[in-house]
């Protein structure tokens, strides 16, 4: 073996030696007897070798053994040790191909288990009083549904039946987390925030597996969006690019904003939700916290993919192609305050930002203009926290809403019923959405509740489980979003 | 998507399991676009990419809930920018960052701002890294991207190129990836045309391969199962792969003991 530069205290290589050890055990097969790991011989079995006996090593203060590959097999290890300390490439043991039959066979293998939500997840939503009727954005199964205003789900019911579900292929819906409805129609739009860039407006009657009436290119990741219908604009949010867009009400296809709002100097960072207080004139931006710089001109080399695609584009934010390396920042989580028309690299009028704020991943935002009151949806803090709309700084809470009766879990979305006087929030963590009397206060049981899953039914909170591990240790799978 | 959390799951978990624990909110540091992860069996920690802050965030293996990083690589000297990858050599010590034209460095003790150790490929070599994994009993540094998967001495740097190049077109479509050293398999998440078509599949390959060369296995199809493939892992005790796929939103395990 060859000796370790460096010295290490005897505590730490049987540490170290135990760690590589539980490392063989979880990728050879290892099988150990029962009984303490210290001291008397025991019989292991590697894969289809025998291992009859061990100790531990010399107690000594001098050089180490290095690591043996903890991966490796014992046949292996012992090729390795025939080589020592070159670093150099190795092959593996040569095996034959299988036969094309083998490979069939092995391709039409079913799986031995799938971990999948059979029940939707409420992400986003927005209250249509004229219609009585709640639009429900949900990204386990890519869809929009309605219930209606009133819904109420039984405790003892599995769940209540949306009157309308848009879902399927034609829909160019997936992880939808944000919807508006328009008022005077009902038309209903629909934003991605994953894997499709498409925002898409829906005839409020549309159900099933329908294209939509018109469907606009957006920037990647839209969260949040609000209308102006006095300017009959669209706002939205978008994540990567820590910017606000802004299309003309009646954009489709490839049209480009009117304005957005990017820059350091917005202070955004990490942007989801956006609410437009209709009195002031003023919008509220809910920021998660961590961002970066981007220089305003190309790098120097040609955009590719859906840079390129949008690169001629108008008001399109500068995408993260021209990011600066190292320039990222994380920062509390905050709610930044623009004037609605605000464009370019504009600060905003305020900020309300720090630990008496309670926010932890404020995750969407609405504004009761008439009582002066900005309400958020804190997902993993499973609060909602409400300020007075003018409030700057380190504000805390004028109320919160929170606890088990509450029934908030991972709220993601909010919205306020401003004709009926209510507050609803869709709760991500547990297939619901749940209503209350806009002014109610602490740990207080919801009007309402609209359920898409059994009350007691676990959720995965997958969303686009991008990729995995498989802790050893454990034997557990390790999935994020 | 709404929530960015990496969530555990029992090994056998079926259906809409409750996960063992989750690791989520504002103390994590995590945002959105987690697009690979990686284990170190060695420390017994969970290694993730910070997208919007160009960072590398460790926690321990048993994390839970609401937690910061034990360590974060993160600073003006680490050059990172839209850190959405990385793999773990577990037995060296070192975290692989890709960074399309290089890959990235770095000892995994890092804890705060530092320099790469070292970085394979730039602006006169660009090595197209879109994903990569280790094998540390070859010595062996894997990356995937347009060109196909290209096979790399571990420790490479600067203008080195690749010891063997696997080509064809599922090799171009091969994107997240991972091994298992004892048996010098690679398995590969393949992605190919189509939304809703189950055109993708796991491919597996050798260390030793080379050229155009197909998987030697493919896992889940193609026209079969998988509609758009994601993260791939392997469980090499029960001999099972485990592959996620965004539109099916679910993780699907496959028992191959052929490949281990």
């Amino acid at each position: 073996m060859v000796p370790r530069r460096g010295r290490s205290s005897n505590s730490q290589r049987k540490v170290g030696l135990l760690a590589v050890l539980a490392f063989l055990a979880a990728t050879t097969g290892l099988v150990l007897s029962s009984g303490s790991q210290e001291g008397t011989a025991r019989t292991r079995t590697f894969g289809q070798d025998r291992l009859v006996s061990w100790e531990a090593l010399p107690e000594t203060d001098g050089e180490m053994c290095e690591w043996m590959p903890a991966s490796a097999s014992a046949n292996l290890v012992a090729a390795l040790q025939q080589q020592p300390g070159t670093g150099a490439a190795a092959t593996a043991p040569d095996r034959p191909r299988p036969s094309d039959a083998a490979r069939a066979e092995i391709a039409k293998r079913k799986p031995v288990s799938t971990l999948r939500d059979p029940h939707n997840a409420f992400s986003g939503l927005v209250v249509d009083p004229l219609r009585n009727e709640v639009v429900i954005a949900e990204e386990n199964n890519f869809s929009i549904l309605v219930y209606d205003r009133l819904e109420n789900t039984p405790p003892v019911a599995s769940m209540s039946e949306p009157k309308r579900m848009i879902q399927g292929e034609a829909t160019f819906l997936e992880f939808a987390c944000g919807v508006y409805v328009d008022p005077a129609n009902g038309d209903i739009y629909g934003i991605n925030n994953d894997t499709l860039n498409w925002m898409t407006v829906f005839d409020r009657n549309a159900k099933g597996n329908v294209a939509p009436s018109r469907k606009l290119a957006t920037p990647h990741t839209t969260f949040g969006i609000v209308a102006d219908e006095a300017e009959q604009e669209l706002l939205m949010t978008i994540q990567d690019d820590h910017a606000v867009v802004v299309f003309k009400k009646t954009a489709k296809d490839q049209d480009a904003p009117v304005r957005t709002l990017q820059g350091p100097k917005t202070l955004m960072a990490d942007p989801h939700g956006i609410a437009l207080d209709t009195k002031t004139g003023l919008i509220y931006v809910t920021n998660w916290g961590s961002n970066n710089e981007r220089t305003a001109n190309n790098t120097g080399k040609p955009y590719e993919g859906r840079a390129a695609r949008h690169a001629n584009k108008p008001n399109w934010p500068i995408p993260r192609e021209n990011n600066i390396p190292s320039s990222g920042k994380f920062q509390p989580p905050s709610i930044t305050v623009y004037p609605k028309g605000a464009r370019g690299d504009t600060a905003p009028l305020r900020v309300i930002q720090g630990p008496k704020t309670l926010m932890n991943w404020p995750t969407s935002i609405a504004v009761h203009p008439d009582r002066g009151e900005i309400f958020v949806a804190n997902d993993t803090g499973d609060i909602v926290t409400v300020y007075k709309a003018d409030a700057n700084g380190d504000a805390a809470p004028i109320r919160t809403l929170k606890g088990t009766r509450t029934m908030i879990k991972n709220p993601t979305g909010i919205a306020i019923d401003l004709k009926n006087n209510e507050l609803w929030v869709a709760n991500f963590g547990s297939h619901s959405a749940t209503v209350f009397p806009v002014d109610a206060s602490g740990d207080v049981a919801p009007k309402r509740l609209i359920r898409s899953g059994p009350a007691d039914a676990p959720s995965p909170m997958l969303g686009n489980p991008h990729t995995i591990a498989y802790d050893t240790k454990r034997d557990e799978i390790l999935v994020s979003n | 998507m709404a929530h960015p959390q990496v969530a555990a799951f029992a090994r056998a978990a079926n259906g809409g399991a409750r996960p063992t624990r989750a690791i989520a909110g504002q103390n994590t540091l995590f945002t959105r676009t987690i697009h690979d992860m990686a284990y170190d069996p060695v420390r017994d920690e969970i290694i993730v990419p910070q997208f919007f802050a160009f960072a590398i965030l460790t926690f321990r293996g048993d994390a839970n809930g609401d937690v910061p990083p034990l360590r974060k690589i993160f600073g003006p000297s680490t050059q990172l920018k839209n850190s959405q990858a990385l793999a773990v050599d577990p037995v060296h010590g070192e975290i692989f960052v890709p960074q399309g034209e290089r890959v990235l460095v770095f000892s995994r003790d890092v804890n705060g701002d530092a320099a790469p150790l070292r970085i394979l490929g730039g602006p006169n070599n660009d090595v197209d890294a879109s994903r990569v994994t280790v094998d540390p009993v070859h010595n062996l540094l894997i990356v995937s991207g347009g060109k196909g998967i290209r096979i790399y001495n571990r420790t490479a740097s600067g203008d080195a190129q690749p010891l063997r190049s696997i080509t064809g077109p599922a090799a171009a479509g091969a994107v997240l990836m991972t091994t298992h050293p004892p048996s010098g398999m690679i398995f590969a998440a393949v992605r190919m045309e189509g939304r809703f078509e189950p055109q993708d599949f796991v491919g597996v390959w050798s260390v030793n391969d080379n050229g155009e060369v197909g998987p030697r296995w493919t896992v889940g199809g193609p026209n079969f199962l998988l509609k758009d493939v994601r993260g791939i892992a392997v469980d090499p005790k029960n001999k099972n792969v485990i592959v996620s796929d965004k539109t099916l939103n679910a993780v699907l395990t496959f028992h191959l003991p052929e490949a281990f």
